[in-house]
C-alpha cells in the first residue's frame, strides 16, 4: 500500500464519521439553554441592596425572560429530551457546572407535564442531591468549605421532596390507584433516604450542618409518611389492588428499624452517662493533682505568688468542671449561638439533661409492640399511629444525644 | 477568509456573552470536535457527552479566562484533547474495561453506516481500527492532520510542540499505520 493511498483513505474518513444529526441539533438546544441560564445567574449574581444593583438585576431578568420563552420553543421543537446533560452531571456544588445542571433539572422538570413522570424525575434529582452530599461528606467533612458547600443540595434536596409530596397530592385526586402505586415506591425510598443521610450526618462534625441534615431527614421521613399513610387509607377503603402482606410488610419493616434505631439511642445514652462520669472523675483528679501540687509548692517555698496563681488556676478548674457536668445545655448554647436566634429556641428545647431521657427509648419499644400486636389484627391505621408516636419520642431523645454530642466524642478523640 | 472573519466576529460576539453567537461557532465546530473526539473514545455516548462539555468548557474559558483567543479552532482541539485525558483517567479510577462495549460500538457503526462499496467500507474500517492501535500522539497528528486537514501550524499549537517535530510525528505515524496495515494484508495472504 502506498502512502497516498492511506492518506487518501484516511481523508474518507471524515464524511465516514459524522454525530448523529438529531443529537447535534437536540446538543444545539441545549447548550444554548445552557449558556443563558448561566448568564442570567451571573446577572442574579449582583444580589445586594443598593439601587444600581436592582437596576442591574432588573434589566437582567428582563432580558432573560424572552430567552427563556426562545429557550423553550428550541427544546420543544427538538423533542422530548429527558436525556441529562450528561457534560454536567458529574459536577458537585462550587463547580462552574453545578449551577447548570441544577438549572437544567429545573427545565427539565418544567417541560414534563404529568405529575407521575415529574415525581419521577424529582426522585431521580434527590437521589443525585444524596450522592453529592455523600461525595463532599467523604471528601472531607471538616473543611469550612465543604459545610457551604453542603448547604445548597440540601436545601435543593429538600425542595424536591416537596414537590414530590406535592405531586403525589395532586395525583391522588385525579388516580388513586396510580397514587397507591407511586406511593410504595415512594415509602422505601423515603426510608433508604433517612438511612443515607443518617450515615453521612454521623460523619458531620459542625453542628450546624448536622441540624440542616435533620431537616432534610424530617423532610424524607415526612414524604415516607405521607405515602405509607395514603397507602393505608386505600387499603382501608377496601378496593385497594395492594396486596395485604405488602402493606403489613412495609409497616413491620418501619417497626424494624425503629427497633434498631431504639438500640442505638439506648447505646448512645449509656455512651454518654458513663463519658460524664469519666470526665467528671478525670476532671476531679486533675483538680486533686494541681491542689497537692500547690500545697507541695506551698509547703516547700516561700514564694507565695505562685502558690496564689495555681490556687486560682485550680478554683478556675473545678468551677469550669461544675459548669461542664451540670450546664452542658448552656455550653451548646454558647457554641451555637453563631447561627442567629432559632439555633437558641433549639438549645432551650434541647434543655432536659441526658438523664431526663434515659426512659425514653423503653417507652417507644413499648409502643412499637404495640403497634406490632395491632398490625398482627390488621389494624393498619391504629399500627401506623403507635409507631408515629414512637417515632416522635425517639426524633426528641436522639436531638437530646446530639445536643451532648461533644461527650459523645469525648472517647473517639 | 470569509470564514477567518466570520469566526473573528462570531468570537467577539460570544466573549461579550452572546449565545447565540456561540450556537453559530458550535454549528461550525461540532462535526468536527465530535469527529477527533470519537476516534479516541470507547462508545458514541461518550463521544456525545464530551463534545457537549468541550463547548462549555469553551465558552467558559473564551469568558472567564480573559486572554485573548487568537485561534478558535485550535482551542476548540486543545480542550477535547484535555476532556479526553480526563475522561480515560476517570475510566481507569472507574476501572470499567468493557469489551463489550466496544464491540456494540463497532456492530452499530457497521449496520449504521450504510456504505455503498463494501470493499471500501472494510478499508476504511480497517484504517479506524488501526488508528486506535496508534499511540495517542501519533493518532492526534494524523486524525488533524489528514482527516481534518488542519494546517502543520495549527496542530504544532494544539499538541504543543514546534512546527518541524510536528512534521517528523506524522512522518514517523503515517509509517508506523502503513506498517500496521500492511501487517493485516501479509495475514490475509
Amino acid at each position: 500500500m502506498r502512502k497516498k493511498e492511506l492518506i487518501k483513505q484516511l481523508q474518507n474518513l471524515k464524511g465516514r464519521i459524522k454525530p448523529d444529526a438529531l443529537w447535534l441539533e437536540k446538543n444545539r438546544g441545549i447548550l444554548l439553554s445552557q449558556l443563558k441560564a448561566q448568564i442570567s445567574q451571573v446577572g442574579f449574581e449582583f444580589g445586594g441592596g443598593n439601587v444600581f444593583s436592582r437596576i442591574v438585576k432588573k434589566t437582567f431578568a428582563l432580558t432573560y425572560k424572552p430567552l427563556v420563552g426562545a429557550a423553550i420553543v428550541l427544546l420543544v421543537v427538538f423533542g422530548f429530551w429527558i436525556t441529562t446533560v450528561s457534560a454536567t452531571k458529574n459536577s458537585l456544588p462550587g463547580d462552574f457546572l453545578y449551577n447548570i445542571k441544577l438549572t437544567t433539572e429545573r427545565i427539565q422538570v418544567n417541560f414534563v407535564f404529568d405529575d407521575e413522570e415529574k415525581t419521577n424525575l424529582e426522585i431521580k434529582f434527590a437521589d443525585r442531591r444524596l450522592e453529592e452530599i455523600r461525595q463532599i461528606v467523604s471528601q472531607d467533612s471538616n473543611d469550612p468549605k465543604n459545610r457551604e458547600r453542603l448547604e445548597v443540595p440540601l436545601k435543593k434536596f429538600q425542595e424536591s421532596m416537596a414537590n414530590v409530596n406535592m405531586n403525589l397530592a395532586k395525583i391522588e385526586i385525579k388516580d388513586q390507584q396510580k397514587a397507591v402505586e407511586i406511593a410504595s415506591i415512594l415509602d422505601s425510598k423515603a426510608q433508604e433516604y433517612v438511612e443515607v443521610l443518617k450515615e453521612q450526618q454521623e460523619n458531620m462534625t459542625e453542628s450546624a450542618v448536622a441540624e440542616k441534615t435533620d431537616n432534610a431527614i424530617d423532610v424524607s421521613k415526612n414524604t415516607g409518611e405521607k405515602a405509607l399513610d395514603l397507602m393505608i387509607r386505600d387499603f382501608e377503603a377496601g378496593q385497594s389492588r395492594i396486596l395485604p402482606d405488602e402493606i403489613s410488610n412495609k409497616i413491620s419493616d418501619r417497626i424494624d428499624s425503629l427497633e434498631k434505631e431504639i438500640e442505638k439511642s439506648k447505646a448512645d445514652i449509656k455512651k454518654i452517662i458513663i463519658n460524664k462520669v469519666v470526665i467528671a472523675k478525670e476532671a476531679q483528679e486533675a483538680a486533686k493533682d494541681e491542689k497537692e501540687a500547690g500545697a507541695i509548692e506551698a509547703e516547700s517555698g516561700a514564694e507565695t505568688e505562685e502558690t496564689e496563681e495555681t490556687e486560682e488556676t485550680e478554683e478556675q478548674t473545678e468551677k469550669e468542671v461544675v459548669e461542664d457536668l451540670a450546664e452542658e445545655e448552656i455550653k451548646e448554647e454558647s457554641t451555637s449561638e453563631e447561627p442567629k436566634e432559632p439555633a437558641e429556641e433549639v438549645a432551650e428545647e434541647v434543655l432536659p439533661s441526658i438523664e431526663d431521657v434515659e426512659g425514653e427509648p423503653a417507652k417507644a419499644y413499648e409502643l412499637l409492640q404495640q403497634a406490632r400486636l395491632a398490625l398482627r389484627n390488621m389494624q393498619l391505621s391504629k399500627a401506623f399511629e403507635l409507631i408515629k408516636e414512637a417515632d416522635k419520642i425517639i426524633v426528641s431523645t436522639n436531638k437530646v444525644i446530639s445536643a451532648n454530642r461533644d461527650i459523645l466524642r469525648y472517647f473517639d478523640n | 477568509m470569509t470564514d477567518y472573519f466570520k469566526e473573528k466576529y462570531l468570537l467577539f460576539r460570544a466573549k461579550n456573552k452572546d449565545p447565540e453567537a456561540f450556537s453559530k461557532v458550535y454549528d461550525l465546530y461540532a462535526e468536527k470536535i465530535y469527529r477527533y473526539i470519537f476516534f479516541k473514545v470507547r462508545t458514541e455516548e461518550d463521544a456525545q457527552d464530551l463534545t457537549s462539555e468541550v463547548f462549555l468548557k469553551t465558552w467558559q474559558y473564551i469568558n472567564e479566562s480573559g486572554k485573548d483567543v487568537k485561534n478558535l479552532n485550535a482551542l476548540f482541539y486543545k480542550i477535547a484533547r484535555n476532556l479526553v485525558v480526563d475522561y480515560y483517567r476517570k475510566l481507569s479510577q472507574q476501572e470499567v474495561l468493557l469489551e463489550q462495549e466496544v464491540l456494540e460500538k463497532q456492530q452499530a457503526l457497521i449496520s449504521k453506516k450504510d456504505l455503498q462499496d463494501v470493499e471500501s467500507k472494510i478499508q476504511m474500517e480497517k484504517v479506524e481500527e488501526k488508528l486506535k492501535e496508534l499511540k495517542e500522539e501519533y493518532r492526534d497528528a494524523i486524525i488533524l492532520r489528514y482527516v481534518e486537514q488542519l494546517s502543520i501550524k495549527e496542530i504544532a499549537v494544539i499538541l504543543e510542540k514546534k512546527s518541524g517535530a510536528v512534521r517528523v510525528i506524522l512522518y514517523r505515524a503515517l509509517n508506523v499505520l502503513k506498517e500496521l496495515m500492511e501487517e493485516k494484508e501479509d495475514e490475509k495472504k
